[in-house]
């Protein structure tokens, strides 16, 4: 799990060690540790730091560490890697493509093809956080019964 | 050992044929092994020496076979009567109520005879009471034929990830649809006419809705989620969708994309049983009437098996299956 955490470090030698200390007796592998020397405030520079952790409770334990630590958390949110999902909807009015919403899934891209008999076909394209993935397929599902189309997703 | 083959169809008749190929070598592993009866739907023919499969093999009817008589009586009669060690179980599949398989394969594991079986409508229908009446009379219930035909996903599990957990399933479960679907990707073919390309060629059943509308894999997916992730799964469980609203049109956007629509077996949390896009450049991604099964593990991570889900290439599931009867057999004695 990815986690973006911005720190108020004060400005001087050895602050950085004291907040990566409860990080590491955590298990947290740091993949970057960036400055923001540009939203400076008096003494303190924000130090953004993206980290990965095995689980929640890692995360949450190294959290309250550095705040035992003395150090100010100005931020932190859990970084989802986001997948792409295609979907067919046979029999699905392209009109009716565009009124999807589903949590979890943002739309990227809409195509349909002009039929050739009856039915025609929409392939939408969806950017979605792979955690969510079933409950995402269950409503696209439902979305599909309700429009009398035929789902077809990604594997 | 004594052998029976309940079911001369056309896996029965390959069944023999293949025997005849690997005669002596059946004979290396066991001296005294034979096959003493043959039953078809009308009766059988029994022959406690033993019944010449060259023979019968030329003729492949069972009433014009000159060294037994053709008992016009039911097989289930033949195995209530006679003790064979193993019972070849190839009649017809029957997801409604089984049989007549079901009664079969009841009365042979009830007798301790080993139960070697193609036939998936009693496994759907019955398949932790079958394991537990194997179980309690210390005999095998071996299926290897019942799922993906000649790909040995059975024997895959049981001996080669013996320290693996199964986490998932997911496979192409039925070489009909499979043909048709692949027949309308590549040869731009309606639905229609690839379905009747597939009847015409004998690769549906009788009833093409079993395949066309996923029941067939459905039963597949019950027997894998049962016999590999240990559940109590019935048909009813199986969410099912078949592929008979595919258009032209779906085709070829899926195709444009990069993907082929397959009918895609997954056992997971939910069964299911519906069509997917999958991927031209997937594992998965077979065509014809091929069939694919992934098995994604907690060690070995992906395995993917491909091979022919039916036709004469079943009899490998066969005789892989009678093969380790005999040596448990020789084991135990």
């Amino acid at each position: 799990m990815r986690f973006r955490v911005t720190l108020a470090l004060l400005d001087k030698p050895g602050q950085l060690l004291r907040a990566l200390d409860p990080i590491a007796r955590n298990g947290g592998n740091i993949i970057s540790i960036f400055h923001e020397r540009e939203r400076r405030a008096g003494d303190y520079v924000p130090v953004s730091l993206v980290i990965d952790f095995s689980s929640n409770e890692s995360f949450n334990q190294a959290f309250e560490g550095i705040k035992r630590a003395g150090i100010e958390i100005i931020e932190s949110e859990q970084i989802f890697e986001k997948k792409n999902l295609t979907c067919l909807f046979v029999g699905l009015d392209p009109q009716n493509a565009i009124k999807i919403g589903i949590n979890g899934a943002e739309i990227k891209a809409i195509e349909a093809i002009k039929p050739l008999s009856n039915k025609g076909c929409v392939k939408i394209e969806f950017s979605i956080i792979p955690e969510r993935l079933e409950e995402v397929l269950e409503e696209l599902r439902k979305f599909a019964e309700q429009s009398n189309a035929l789902l077809i997703p990604s594997i | 050992m004594d052998v029976a083959i309940l079911g001369f169809g056309f896996l029965g008749k390959n069944l023999v044929k293949y025997l005849t190929i690997r005669w002596d070598e059946l004979k290396r592993i066991d001296p005294n092994f034979k096959v003493t009866a043959i039953a078809n739907s009308k009766g059988y023919i029994y022959d406690s020496n033993g019944i010449d499969l060259f023979q019968l093999s030329e003729t492949q009817d069972l009433t014009s076979y000159s060294k037994a008589p053709f008992c016009f009586e039911q097989a289930a009669i033949l195995i209530e009567r006679e003790f064979f060690d193993c019972v070849f179980e190839l009649t017809p599949t029957n997801v409604k109520n089984g049989e007549p398989g079901l009664s079969h394969i009841r009365k042979s594991l009830s007798r301790g005879m080993n139960v070697i079986t193609a036939n998936k409508g009693p496994l759907v229908l019955a398949y932790n009471e079958l394991v537990s009446l194997a179980k309690t009379n210390d005999c095998l219930l071996l299926f290897e034929a019942t799922v993906a035909g000649a790909v040995p996903v059975f024997s895959l599990v049981r001996e080669s990830l013996q320290g693996d957990k199964v986490i998932r399933i997911q496979g192409i479960l039925n070489g009909t649809t499979n043909y048709i679907l692949s027949r309308m990707h590549y040869e731009g073919v309606s639905f229609d006419i690839a379905l009747r390309e597939a009847q015409e060629k004998g690769l549906t059943e009788r009833d093409f809705a079993y395949d066309i509308d996923g029941i067939d894999a459905a039963c597949k997916v019950v027997i894998l989620a049962n016999a590999i992730m240990g559940r109590k799964a019935v048909l009813s469980d199986v969410k099912i969708s078949g592929i008979r609203g595919i258009n032209e049109e779906a085709i070829s956007l899926a195709k444009k994309s990069g993907y082929a629509i397959k009918l895609i077996g997954e056992v997971e949390k939910d069964l299911r049983v519906s069509p997917r896009l999958v991927p031209l450049n997937h594992p998965l991604c077979v065509n014809g009437t091929l069939n694919s099964v992934q098995f994604i593990c907690d060690i070995a991570g992906e395995i993917t098996l491909v091979g022919h889900g039916s036709g004469k290439e079943t009899v490998s599931a066969l005789l892989n299956d009678l093969y380790t009867t005999l040596r448990a057999q020789a084991i135990k004695s």
